[in-house]
């Protein structure tokens, strides 16, 4: 056993001393790859990332062209703001270049100067995400959540189910609806879904004022308009409104998207402003006609009210429209309500909103989070000499952070230029 | 370890050459965040309208740019000796086309496909929308057609 042992040992050190000698058998005892191992670890990560980060990008560029034209909404439209994200632009191509700087330091020994450097970028980094979450917060606060049906206030339509809604929530927020009657106090009241809780009917801040007008002279004629007036979009010969125009002429007065909808709402207003006039003067007739008919009676009263607050809206409005122009939602009633310090939002008509808030705050998301564990790669060499022999952590350190740069290049145009 | 530092001083033979090539690629990469910016403000301005394509297409070539000069010089790829850089980078590159090359038919085909509901909801200019064309034509067409095939049908 001995015996055999040893000359296996001494086989290998005969080896290995073939080696030292005669330089042309090295071949047999060269790697694979002329790097090290821990570059050809990241390369490998990097290359699968590359596919990861294409099967999100090229899934949102399907979903964002593969819309029907005109149904993506335009960054100003969801609050993208293209300057915070040229901003972040820069910062993360200034941090990509001072990482290249730390390198090129370290490799030369210059551990200060390196240190200086990888702080720099360090705080690039966090400047970043401080932006991001500005942003973040921004969407936010403004109703725009990646989940419809949870906290998503953004409606693809501006159909009856959107009206229901819209309703729910200005009477959730205390507004009380017009009756009958204006005078009649007591149908008012009865009207109220919390009529016991005096604080949701007392508090009549500048917010609430806002949504009760909203509730009287939009509101309501929106509902009045889907349950009485015939429609014209199913039947072209009847004499009325289109309903479909005038729920997304409502909800313009929400959210307003003036580059799409602008001239819709323009000519819906028009169109009801039309109708109410006509119907106005055929009311008296009607009244004279209903004769002894309380129930009738009421209801005419009840009509002339809601068309009187919509023509008294329609009037003061077109003054608005020419006296300043807003588009990308401002003006609407949300920005409105958003100013005066309201926590009110309500819930808005976006097409293909709710695809963009999922595609953005998941790839964004992604990408912050890539963020992140760059940071806390360039948190550890801060403790560090950044001398020769850690050149190889900061390298692959680098390439990763090049390569998050490298996503938000293409991030940065499709979704805040587009 | 030694492997180590016979790398870094084959890179370090090169250095001196590299510092001001990283700065002519550090403000190449911000001219081009700024004609990027600069096309997606003329878009939001209107400047583009009817032809955002061309917009859309100088930005992502720019992105291309931008994202070869960033391969090339601030990862290293162009100092790198032996064919290892390829053998990752370009079947991942490749993959990643392909990934979205797949998902193109859907897009492609998706003026003359998509459903009615779909068209229910999009956005249309004014008077040109019309439910009873859709109805007659089986499958969702662009509100545009709708409009010429009525102006027909009134004539």
């Amino acid at each position: 056993m001995s015996e055999h042992e040893d000359h296996h040992d001494e086989h290998g050190h005969d080896d290995h001393g073939h080696d030292d000698h005669h330089g042309h058998l090295q071949l047999e005892y060269e790697e694979a790859l002329p790097i090290n191992n821990g570059k050809v670890c990241l390369w490998l990560f990097l290359s699968t990332e590359i596919m990861f980060f294409a099967g999100l990008i090229g899934t949102y560029i399907v979903l964002r062209f593969g819309s029907p034209a005109g149904t993506w909404p335009n960054p100003h439209d969801v609050h993208v703001d293209e300057l915070l994200g040229t901003v972040n632009t820069f910062i993360l191509i200034l941090s990509s270049f001072t990482v290249v700087l730390t390198y090129e330091a370290t490799k030369r020994n210059q551990s200060s100067k390196a240190k200086g450097y990888l702080a720099f970028t360090f705080l690039c980094g966090c400047a970043f995400l401080g932006i991001k979450m500005v942003e973040y917060a921004g969407k936010f606060e403004h109703g725009i959540h990646p989940n419809p049906g949870g906290r998503s206030l953004l409606y693809e339509q501006a159909d009856v189910y959107y009206l229901r809604d819209l309703r729910a929530a200005v009477t959730n927020a205390g507004a009380i609806p017009l009756a009958a009657k204006s005078d009649d106090a007591e149908v008012a009241a009865a009207q109220v879904p919390d009529a016991g809780d005096v604080t949701l009917v007392k508090s009549q801040g500048p917010d609430q004022v806002l949504l009760e007008d909203f509730l009287h002279h939009s509101v309501q004629w929106a509902e009045y308009v889907v349950g009485q007036v015939p429609d014209t979009q199913q039947n072209p010969q009847a004499e009325g409104l289109n309903h479909r125009d005038v729920l997304i002429a409502l909800a313009q007065e929400v959210y307003p998207i003036e580059r799409r909808y602008g001239k819709l709402a323009h000519a819906t207003h028009h169109a009801e402003q039309h109708y109410i006039e006509s119907r106005l003067e055929l009311l008296p007739e009607l009244t004279t006609a209903a004769g002894e008919d309380n129930d009738l009676l009421n209801m005419l009263a009840y009509e002339e009210t809601i068309l009187n607050a919509r023509l008294k809206f329609l009037s003061s409005h077109s003054h608005e429209a020419t006296s300043g122009d807003d588009a990308h939602g401002h003006g609407g009633l949300n920005v409105k309500l958003h100013d005066a310090k309201s926590t009110v939002i309500l819930p808005m008509h976006i097409p293909s909103g709710n695809m963009f808030s999922a595609t953005y705050f998941l790839l964004t998301g992604f990408h912050a989070l890539h963020v992140i564990v760059g940071l806390i790669l360039f948190a550890f060499p801060m403790f560090w000499t950044l001398d020769k022999s850690r050149a190889n952590y900061i390298e692959n350190a680098g390439l990763y952070w090049h390569f998050v740069d490298l996503v938000w290049i293409f991030l940065f145009p499709l979704f805040y230029l587009f | 370890m030694s492997d180590h530092d016979e790398n870094a001083e084959h890179h370090a033979d090169h250095d001196h050459d590299h510092m001001p090539t990283f700065i002519r690629v550090f403000t190449g990469l911000m001219v081009c965040t700024a004609i990027s910016t600069l096309v997606g403000w003329l878009i939001q301005k209107g400047t583009f309208e009817g032809n955002e394509l061309s917009g859309w297409g100088i930005m992502i070539t720019v992105s291309c740019v931008k994202a070869f000069l960033v391969i090339t010089f601030f990862m290293h790829l162009k100092w790198e000796v032996g064919t290892w850089k390829w053998v990752l980078t370009i079947p991942a590159s490749i993959m990643s086309l392909f990934l979205i090359l797949m998902l193109v038919p859907d897009v492609g085909l998706r003026t003359n496909h998509y459903t009615d509901e779909r068209t229910d909801r999009a956005a249309y200019a004014i008077p040109s929308y019309d439910a009873s064309v859709i109805g007659a034509t089986g499958h969702g067409e662009p509100a545009e057609e709708g409009e010429h095939s009525e102006g027909e049908d009134a004539h």
